[in-house]
């Protein structure tokens, strides 16, 4: 979990945004990086916060 | 006395007041530098978030972004990633395994979590965050300074030193009165100050532009920047020495630096120079032609303009493709691998009251990092239209929030700059003072041994708060002496610390089978590559191949490869610490 967690972040996420911005016009690759990714984020931790937690282990 | 003045006075007493609430609270050490691991989930979050961003990111993102354009975004997503790493990687289990070894500072987590009786990763974790962040402090300062003067010296006469006096003093005393908890306290209305300035002056400087629409159109059509560049003749020889802010030495005893796009010569008492045959005492600045005669040297100033920053500025990749975009969008990337090494901001999450308080503080993170950095960028951006001719873009932000706004609106902006650098320079203050009075004086020197159990931890305090008066008056010594050496540790300070804290810390919360030679190879990796790749590596790497990386980049993954390689190659450590099972 921990590995995939630190692939996901420093490398996944990253090279998803480096592709979709060499491969999108350029106004479409502005909109990705200044609306679509923060958006994004904030919608996973908006989600995330929601999630209850795991019974037992966590306080 | 200005309502901006008014303004500004307020917020600097409701910090001091807010200290001294704070002074109340702390008498254990755990109560100092940890405020008894019991703050709330927007304290926590707010405060992990205004510690890790400094005036970096209300004078430098915006003028990155006035310079280079929409690519300067980049750096947003790195910094968030790095946010996420912390919030949902990192925090959980630190605080968990913190709470569990009671272990305050980070150097004392390393050596608990590897048993570490011979102190080695203490001793290590000690010198590395004084050699990374007492300049670091002393740079806060300097930043201060400058930005006291640049928004009272006119009208008040406050000089740099003053500055330095005035933002330092306040720092140094509510932190020493009221410890961790009045940093966080504090930290807390920093930071709300500076995303309402990140928010509101974007909007009002987009609006006046003519709203999103209009500028992402007439970005695209915005001239690349120039600016002033200082080369001099020697002879047949010419070389460029004014491309950087940082003084430059001509001679010994005589520097030239740039302010404002103009060159100023600086000549120590003891030097002889003349300037065009005249002999020259103090400062002077220069003109195109001046011949300057100093140590032997015959030297003429000539001055050009360069083309610096993006070339299309609403373009996310700037034009640019092949090795030097990537090296470009990397590095900036990579910023966010420094943000679980940085004991400052995750010393926050230890003192969270539960997983609870993490948990809702992810939240309230994620949404602070989006508005404040994105509000930065945009802010950047919509300056470049708003105000084309700024001479240091960096003053994008104090110039738009005095011109363009109402003077009370304008006070709160202004407060918001010195807010960040004081939320900076405070929490990097009590990182320094732990190291020296917990990590070094009470558990390396062993001096709790030596007092009674009544006294004990009230003597411990005391002594605590003494090293934060003494570390932050030899961080203003510095900063009043403008000491040269502060621009040269602070290059080092984010990658350094984060090289070499940030791979051990994350093996060790994660990986059972890391050993105390893992960690104690991975931080000293993590610093020394950090120094050599920005010393001399990285020309040879750009000279080689055209990619211009990032130093922390190759440090943290050379750390990392060192703390795993070396963990493996020595034996198994023999028990996991209490903290750890439970979560397997």
């Amino acid at each position: 979990m921990f590995l995939g967690a630190l692939l996901l972040i420093f490398l996944v996420l990253p090279a998803v945004l480096i592709l979709a911005a060499i491969w999108t016009p350029l106004m479409l690759r502005f909109w990705i990086l200044f609306a679509a990714f923060p958006l994004g984020l904030i919608a996973f931790a908006l989600w995330r916060s929601r999630c209850k937690p795991e019974p037992g282990g966590r306080r | 006395m200005t309502l901006v003045s008014i303004v500004f006075v307020a917020y600097l007493l409701v910090v001091m007041v807010v200290g001294a609430l704070a002074s109340r609270f702390g008498r254990t050490m755990e109560g100092y530098f940890l405020a008894d691991r019991g703050l709330g989930s927007w304290v926590t979050a707010i405060s992990s978030v205004a510690s890790s961003e400094s005036g970096w990111l209300v004078l430098g993102l915006v003028g990155m972004a006035y310079t280079w354009g929409a690519q300067a975004v980049w750096t947003v997503p790195g910094v968030l990633l790095g946010y996420l790493c912390n919030w949902y990687v990192v925090a959980p289990r630190l605080r968990r395994q913190t709470e569990a070894l009671g272990a305050i500072t980070i150097p004392g987590y390393l050596e608990a979590r590897f048993g570490d009786r011979w102190k080695l990763l203490r001793s290590l974790g000690i010198l590395i965050i004084l050699f990374c962040m007492m300049f670091y402090v002393a740079a806060q300062f300097t930043a201060t300074g400058k930005a006291f003067q640049k928004a009272f010296g006119q009208s008040y006469g406050i000089t740099y030193s003053h500055g330095v006096l005035i933002g330092g003093a306040i720092t140094i005393i509510y932190t020493l009165v009221g410890g961790f908890r009045a940093v966080s306290w504090t930290d807390l209305i920093q930071g709300l100050l500076m995303v309402f300035g990140l928010v509101i002056l974007p909007i009002i400087t987009v609006s006046t532009v003519g709203g999103f629409g209009t500028l992402f159109r007439d970005l695209q059509t915005v001239p690349a920047r120039t600016e002033a560049v200082m080369t001099v003749a020697e002879g047949a020889a010419i070389s460029q020495v004014g491309v950087e802010d940082a003084p430059v030495d001509l001679a010994p005893g005589v520097t030239v630096r740039r302010v404002d796009g103009r060159f100023m010569l600086d000549v120590a008492s003891s030097v002889t120079v003349r300037v065009g045959g005249e002999s020259v005492e103090g400062s002077r600045e220069l003109q195109v032609g001046d011949e300057i005669e100093a140590a032997g040297r015959s030297i003429t100033y000539e001055k050009r303009e360069e083309m610096v920053g993006g070339r299309d500025f609403a373009d996310v990749l700037g034009g640019a493709s092949g090795l030097g975009l990537l090296g470009w969008v990397l590095g900036l990337l990579g910023i966010g691998l420094g943000y679980p090494g940085q004991p400052q901001v995750i010393t926050r999450y230890m003192a969270a009251r539960s997983q609870g308080a993490l948990r809702r503080g992810r939240l309230i993170a994620i949404v602070w990092g989006c508005l404040a950095l994105y509000g930065a960028v945009v802010l950047g951006l919509a300056a470049r239209l708003a105000v084309p001719d700024l001479i240091d873009p960096e003053q994008a932000y104090p110039s738009l929030a005095t011109t363009h706004l109402p003077p009370v609106l304008g006070g709160i902006l202004l407060a918001a700059i010195i807010s960040a650098m004081m939320s900076t320079a405070d929490s990097q203050l009590l990182v320094v003072a732990s190291a020296v009075a917990r990590d070094f004086i009470d558990q390396t020197l062993g001096v709790r041994r030596r007092l009674s159990a009544a006294t004990m931890e009230r003597t411990l305090v005391w002594i605590t708060r003494v090293t934060v008066l003494l570390v932050g008056l030899v961080a203003l010594v510095l900063a009043l002496a403008e000491v040269r050496a502060i621009f040269w540790f602070v290059l080092f300070a984010w990658s350094g610390l984060g090289a070499a804290f940030g791979p051990p810390m994350l093996l060790a919360l994660f990986w059972r089978r890391v050993n105390r030679w893992g960690a104690l190879a991975g931080m000293a990796t993590g610093i020394l590559v950090t120094i050599l790749w920005k010393t001399t590596w990285k020309a040879a790497v750009v000279e080689l191949t055209g990619l211009s990386l990032y130093e922390l980049v190759p440090a943290f993954g050379l750390s990392l490869l060192a703390t795993w390689l070396v963990s493996l190659l020595t034996p198994s450590p023999p028990a996991l610490p209490p903290g750890f099972e439970d979560e397997e």
